[in-house]
């Protein structure tokens, strides 16, 4: 007791000290990352945040404490010269840090208008964009979805009709986006999204290794071939072809259903009026396809392929231990980057098919304004020119990656442009023949629930379904499930979907 | 360790306080190795920390830099720095200040029922704050509170003060009834006692409960993801803004990880003698 008296003082100034140091260390944070803001003065007193907008104490942007006073609706007249700003919900990729980085000197400098952007992984966008879209939480006035959501929120009347936006804006050129992207994103002739980057999927080949094996790549593989080139050539050290084995709707779910429906099969029958009818995971196309997948990635597939994805394939294959690879047609552009150790060794090749003509997956991460947005006008403003073709223009001139690495797949101009042809030599054709040929409409060879979808089905259901499933499909290629037993209880969860 | 007493033979004794030793240091060795590796990865360029473990690789500090580069817009590392330090210490020091007379009320002079309240203010703890995420979101929304740092210190505070009383009851319960008894003979009266008698004995239960509430809520990210994702967010939000859905980042996240951990580790260990000595005192009386 007296120990702990004597003691006391000595790591109490301790204690003491470092919180001042600490606190002199955020005081003088907070005021060098927005020169003004005060960090200390005004948070002490717990009010609400300041904007760190670089405004003084009484602009306070629309984020957050509007709701009641709506104090600043009136920022879409910009005659005031009130700094206007916008919140945008963004997922964290190359492309979309790049306009991040370029929005202060290309956007806000001719429009006065800050763009304050919160960077989410694509599970925690997801569940945040979906709830505040749906409940009016006004947390954001663009938001990223993707082409799986954009629709479905579209049909609940939870977004703002771009086209209305559009239609009068001949600048933005709507008709430049890719009539299968922009079908996508659209529900009844409305257009909801506006994307921002798209891709397909396609077969990333080392023409190198198969040429020393004696193989040969078509244009247009079917998985057949595919299969019998990647067992031909799987070597202890090289892998034949790199699946995505990680579950998740999105991971194994996307790559899985794609081969699921050029095999026969589908997720579930669709009832006359377009709900969800019996789940087909029970049929014999659905097996097929899935033993084909298994075997495919056990036979010559990468080890550990259970925990497998876009990022561990990535790495496999410019680690040079895999000779092929099924995935993002949005990879090409990393494997042909100047730091990359396989730059120019590779060649692409259609999504591989079996019963239908085209397979390869469709996706575009866009930009829309949720219905309840205070002030559309400026949210357009953003989303036009952060999806423009004179955006993709301007990154091209301004980013350190220069024109390889503007947002592939979403216009037709950023493909006839000639510094794009030429810095994407390697994979432009081949991208542009894949998003075209993507089955958006039909993926299978029956009709689908729901909304159009390739490597899901566009039906909210999906996303718990889709990924329960691959929950045990990643179980049976690690071996540790057989796939009677998943299929059976597969059939079990789909079925629960039915109506 | 009781066991020590009736051991027969010293050498058994010693083989097993020395095999004891090694299992300790293995299992501190698995709980350390992934921190180690992180702050390894954290100066390795994307290409090795990718690629299969090196241990020995050139290191640089470029990931640090990247991650701590200011882009207008975006968040940046000082921003959410100052957001965390500010969130934390106003809502650590609301807890203590409402910890302190509550558990003098459980365990000093205890109110009527006092069994009851200590019941009751652990099982707010019992929901998973994901099961009432929906209800404070709403709440927040109408409120207004969305995206502001004002919610995130309300729910800092609510989060770390059950465990607050609870922690300082048992501190309070270690002082002898006689002394206060004595200095209300000399006349001291309720706050005096606290502030000369009480608050002195317990300082080491103190540093430790406070240290935790900083632990708990500088580390907190669901609740700051949920409710404030836009300016004014914290560190772990932060750390995961440097998450890449398509490319290579776990350098980068390492190094950001590294980065926001450090105010906690400094901050332990300075604290630690306090801490250990805190959570010692009810165990050895």
């Amino acid at each position: 007791m007296t120990r702990s008296d004597r003691q006391g003082p000595g790591a109490w100034i301790k204690l003491l000290s470092l919180l001042a140091a600490l606190a002199v260390v955020a005081a003088a944070c907070g005021s060098s990352a927005s020169s003004d803001d005060g960090a200390s003065g005004d948070s002490s007193d717990d009010s609400a945040q300041d904007d760190g907008s670089g405004d003084d104490g009484s602009g306070d942007d629309g984020s957050g404490d509007d709701d009641g006073s709506g104090d600043d609706d009136g920022s879409g007249d910009d005659g005031s010269g009130e700094a206007r700003s916008i919140n945008v919900a963004i997922v964290g990729n190359p492309q979309m840090e790049d306009i991040a980085a370029l929005t202060p000197e290309l956007f806000t400098a001719d429009t006065g208008i800050e763009v304050n952007y919160t960077f989410l992984e694509e599970q925690t966008l997801r569940e945040i964009v979906t709830r505040d879209v749906a409940a009016g939480g006004d947390q954001f006035d663009v938001v990223m979805i993707g082409m799986f959501e954009a629709p479905q929120f579209g049909a609940e009347g939870l977004l703002v009709d771009l086209n209305t936006y559009a239609a009068g804006d001949a600048d933005y050129n709507v008709d430049d986006i890719f009539p299968a992207v922009r079908g996508g994103l659209s529900y009844e002739g409305g257009l909801y999204a506006a994307p921002f980057y798209a891709e397909s999927s396609f077969v990333m080949y080392r023409e190198d290794l198969l040429e020393a094996a004696g193989q040969t790549m078509p244009d247009a593989p079917t998985w057949d071939e595919v299969a019998a080139i990647a067992r031909a050539i799987d070597s202890d050290e090289t892998a034949g072809i790199c699946l995505r084995g990680k579950p998740g709707w999105g991971d194994l779910g996307a790559a899985f259903t794609t081969v699921l429906n050029t095999f026969g099969g589908t997720w579930w029958e669709a009832n006359p009026d377009g709900s969800i009818g019996e789940a087909q995971v029970d049929q014999p196309e659905f097996r097929e396809a899935l033993e084909f997948y298994v075997n495919l990635v056990n036979d010559a597939g990468e080890d550990d392929a259970a925990n497998s994805s876009f990022v561990e394939c990535l790495n496999l294959y410019q680690e040079g231990k895999v000779a092929m690879w099924y995935d993002a047609t949005v990879a090409a552009g990393l494997l042909e980057a100047n730091d990359s150790a396989v730059k120019g060794l590779n060649n692409f090749a259609l999504a591989p098919t079996k019963e239908t003509d085209a397979s390869g997956w469709l996706w575009a991460w866009s930009l829309a304004i949720p219905q309840n947005s205070p002030d559309p006008d400026t949210a357009w403003e953003y989303l036009s020119w952060a999806t423009s073709a004179e955006y993709i223009a301007a990154a091209g001139e301004a980013l350190d990656g220069g024109w390889a690495a503007v947002p592939p797949g979403t216009r037709a101009s950023t493909y006839d442009n000639p510094n794009y042809q030429a810095a994407a030599e390697a994979f432009a054709q081949k991208t542009l023949d894949a998003m075209n040929a993507a089955p958006i409409d039909n993926p299978g060879t029956t009709p689908r629930p729901g909304l159009p979808g390739v490597q899901y089905v566009g039906v909210p259901e999906f996303q718990d379904v889709g990924t329960r499933c691959t929950e045990l499909f990643s179980s049976v290629i690690a071996g540790n499930m057989s796939i009677d037993d998943a299929l059976s209880d597969c059939q079990d969860i789909a079925s629960q979907a039915s109506s | 360790m009781s066991g020590g007493n009736t051991g027969p033979v010293v050498g058994a004794r010693g083989l097993g306080s020395f095999l004891l030793g090694i299992a300790t240091w293995i299992i501190t060795l698995l709980f350390f190795f992934p921190v180690f590796w992180m702050v390894l990865n954290g100066f390795k360029e994307e290409v090795d920390a990718n690629t299969d473990p090196k241990l020995f690789f050139d290191p640089t500090l470029d990931r640090f830099s990247e991650v701590t580069e200011d882009t207008t817009g975006l968040l940046s590392f000082s921003e959410a720095f100052a957001n965390s330090f500010w969130s934390v210490l106003i809502s650590t020091i609301v807890v203590m200040a409402m910890a302190i007379p509550a558990a003098y009320a459980l365990s000093i002079r205890p109110v009527e029922k006092w069994r009851d309240v200590l019941f009751f203010f652990i099982s707010t703890k019992f929901l998973p704050i994901v099961a009432a995420i929906l209800p404070l979101w709403i709440i927040a929304r109408d409120a207004g509170l969305l995206n502001t740092r004002l919610v995130l210190i309300i729910l800092y505070t609510a989060m770390n003060l059950p465990l607050a009383v609870w922690m300082l009851r048992s501190f309070f319960n270690e002082v002898p009834k006689e002394l206060i008894e004595a200095a209300s003979i000399d006349g001291a009266k309720i706050s005096s006692q606290i502030r000369s008698v009480i608050l002195p004995i317990v300082a080491p239960g103190l540093a430790a409960t406070a240290l935790l509430c900083v632990i708990f809520a500088w580390n907190e990210f669901f609740l700051a993801v949920q409710l404030n994702p836009v300016d004014g967010t914290t560190v772990p939000v932060w750390v995961q803004s440097n998450v890449s859905s398509r490319g290579n980042f776990l350098a980068k996240l390492s190094a950001a990880s590294t980065l926001a951990t450090l105010p906690v580790v400094l901050a332990g260990w300075v604290a630690q003698k306090r801490m250990i000595r805190g959570l010692a005192m009810g165990a050895i009386k």
